[in-house]
Order: C-alpha cells, then structure tokens, then sequence
C-alpha cells in the first residue's frame, strides 16, 4: 500500500472511533471489519486455540466500543490502539488457562518473519507501511544480543514476567532485569536513527 | 526517585509496555500516568515502536458468531449502568451509625490509563481510601484470583479484623471476598459462581469484625469503607 493510501485508512479508522465515541455501533463494525482478520491473527498466535482467540477478540471489541471516547491520536494509531487491548486480552486469557505455550523467541520471530513476507508478496513492489516498518524493526531487534531479544519477545508475545523468563533462560533475576533494560534503551536509540 | 530524566521515562514506560512493572511499582507509575502527559505519550511510544510485532501476524478471518456476539455485549453493556448508591439498606446505615468519615472514595484506575491493561493485568481494579484519598488497599482481580494489597500499615482496632465484602446487584447479600491484610499483600481464589458475581458486582465495602471475620458471614460491625470497581 502507498504511504497516501496508508494515511487515508488511518483517517478513516479515525472517523470511525469517533463515530464510537458517538454510540454508532455501525461505525464500530466498521472497525472490526477493518482491523479484526489481522488481530484474530495476532490473537491465535499469542493463544493457539481458536476458542481462546474468539473470545479475545469480543472482550477487545467490547473493550474498544466502551473506551471510545477516552481514545486521543496522541495515544498512537488507531490500530496500535486496538492491537494493544487485544495483545493484553490475550494474555490475560494465556494466564488464567495456565497453557502450555511454545516458549521458543526464534520461533515467535520466525513466525513474525513469515507473516511479513506474505504482507510484503501481497502488495506488489511497493512495500507496505506495515512490512517497511517491520523491517526497520527486526533489524534493530538483530542488533540486540540473543538473550535480551528474547527477554522482549517471552514479555511481549508470552506476557512472562522477568521472574519467569529468568527461569525459562535459566539466568539470575538481575541479569534479566539487566538484558531489558539494555534491550529497551538500544531498541529506542537503533529506531531513532 | 527523580522522574524527570528522558532516559528513567522512557525505560519505566517500556518496561510497562512489557508487563515487566509489577506491584507497588507498577501501581507508582500508574499514578505517573494520571498526572503527567509525558509519561502517557512515553507509553504510547513505546506500543508504535513495538507493534510492527503485533502486525506481522497472517490475517485469519474470524467466524461470524464473533461479531454478532460483539454487538449482543454492546447493547447488554448499555442497559446496566449500577447506581452506587442503590445498596440494601444495611450498607448505608451501618455507614452512618458507624460514624466514620468514610465517604465512599474511588479511582476508575481503567477510565484513565491510557491504554488497556498490560500483561497478566487486573481485569477489575478498586482503591480502597479514606476520604482524604490517601489509598488504604489496592483490590485486583486477575484471573481467578483476588489480590489485597495493603498501602503502608491499616491497623484495625484491638482484637478487630478488617473484612472485603462484595455488594452483589439486585439486592442480594453482601459476600466476603476475605481478610484485609494489615500490611503487605494477601490474595484467595474464587470461585467461577465469584468471579462471575464479582463483574456485575455494585461496589466493594469494607467493615469492622472480630479479629478472623464476621462469624456470621455477613457484615457484622461498621461499614468503614466502600468503593466501586472499575473494570479495565
């Protein structure tokens, strides 16, 4: 998709949050139309069971319909927005199943890699906004050592907290907190050249 | 600790991102988050620079069912909005006789965070405070588990317990949700009947008992505190 196309869809996502915020529950099927096959996505990744991802998916929806209004552009894109209280939701649920999830960073990243092939492949020449900006970001995440890259994904894809990805790569709680916090800081320094 | 540093900002506010700030400092920056707006846009920042991850997923289309549920939940969530004060007479008047100065004090944790809960979060959150706002116990739900944590030392009276009740809609009985720790942190499992009460719950109150809870299994002593819960 071009970069004026990509603007014009975040726009319209815009309209339709407001038109949520309105109470018009058509414009909130808009967004879901929009936004959910690639959340639903998002969603059986973190899950692995589709039952699990459905119910995700509604508690989100629901979420966005009743959140509407507390909505601002400064709190990032619209779909950023929506992406994160399903990211959330997920996890929570991931949590209070207590399931036995594929715990492999270099698997979850591979499957990252996968996914934004095809989003590359799909849209021609041009590379989409999404794939463009996934490739930025995978390069900054090459940059970090192995161990903080995965202390990143195990937190953001796994919701593991530091306690347990130190168990899980079997390295002192310190050093954990220690691989974040460098991973954090030259993530941020590598995306802002 | 001093929190106007750019680089303390942006560390706090992606480790949040991560669900890596856990307990008393995750509940410190969440308090950042109400009173600083750069501490809501380092947050924002940090779910841009992660979410190309959230994008890269493969597009699955989701059953039908999934929205016509969606718009059922929407129209349901319409149709009840609790009134606070609408609780079986005894909350009130145990309130007032108890002559406490405890007005029912709240902090909508899910209506001013900026975005939705983080990993493993609460789903429904109460401040428990007196009426200065000065926070006695923070309340979470998280999974099937409640979670009491004392802020600071909340001595009861001599020989006295402090007890959570949950104010169930529609009239019915108050339910005990446990113990108030003093200090530190206690928690308890619920059951799915709880759990479930608890979402369509009016409020929580917190009264006097004798020390190891009400023996009759309702509120026995002074209603000291009560508060809504907000759902996140």
């Amino acid at each position: 998709m071009h970069q004026a196309e990509q603007e014009r869809a975040d726009s319209e996502l815009l309209g339709w949050m407001a038109r949520c915020a309105r109470g018009e529950q058509a414009a909130l099927q808009s967004l879901y139309s929009a936004l959910s096959p690639q959340l639903f996505g998002l969603l059986l990744r973190i899950l692995q069971r589709r039952d699990l991802a459905e119910e995700a998916l509604q508690e989100t929806f629901v979420s966005v319909w009743q959140k509407a209004s507390e909505y601002r552009t400064s709190r990032g894109r619209v779909s950023t927005w929506v992406f994160a209280i399903g990211r959330y939701r997920a996890l929570d649920i991931l949590r209070r199943e207590r399931r036995e999830v594929n715990l492999d960073p270099d698997e979850l990243l591979a499957a990252c890699d996968a996914a934004a092939v095809a989003m590359g492949d799909a849209q021609g020449a041009e590379l989409p906004r999404s794939a463009a900006e996934y490739r930025r970001l995978r390069e900054c995440l090459d940059a970090l050592s192995g161990d903080q890259r995965s202390c990143l994904l195990l937190a953001y894809f796994r919701g593991r907290t530091q306690e347990e990805i130190a168990a899980r790569l079997d390295a002192p709680l310190g050093t954990v907190k220690s691989w974040v916090r460098r991973a954090l800081a030259s993530l941020k320094r590598c995306l802002e050249r | 600790m001093n929190y106007g540093s750019d680089e303390l900002r942006n560390l706090l506010a992606g480790k949040y991102v991560l669900g890596q700030l856990r307990g008393r400092a995750r509940f410190r920056f969440e308090r950042l988050l109400l009173a600083r707006p750069d501490f809501v846009r380092a947050v924002a920042e940090w779910e841009e620079r992660l979410a190309p991850l959230a994008r890269a997923a493969t597009p699955v289309m989701p059953p039908a069912r999934a929205w016509r549920r969606i718009a059922r939940g929407i129209r349901a969530g319409r149709a009840s909005k609790p009134a606070l004060f609408a609780w079986k007479p005894w909350a009130v008047t145990g309130f007032m006789t108890a002559g406490v100065a405890a007005v029912a004090f709240f902090v909508m944790l899910g209506l001013y965070l900026s975005r939705p809960a983080p990993v493993a979060a609460p789903s429904e959150v109460a401040v428990i405070a007196t009426e200065q706002g000065a926070p006695r116990w923070v309340i979470t739900v998280r999974g099937e588990r409640i979670h009491m944590q004392a802020v600071g030392v909340v001595k009861p009276p001599p020989g006295k317990s402090y007890e959570l009740w949950m104010l169930p809609g529609g009239g019915a009985e108050p339910v005990s949700l446990g113990l108030l720790p003093a200090s530190g942190a206690a928690g308890e499992s619920l059951s799915g009947d709880m759990l479930h009460a608890l979402e369509s719950a009016k409020g929580l109150a917190v009264s006097v008992e004798p020390a190891g809870g009400s023996p009759t299994g309702l509120p026995t002593g002074p209603v000291v505190y009560t508060t809504k819960i907000a759902s996140i």
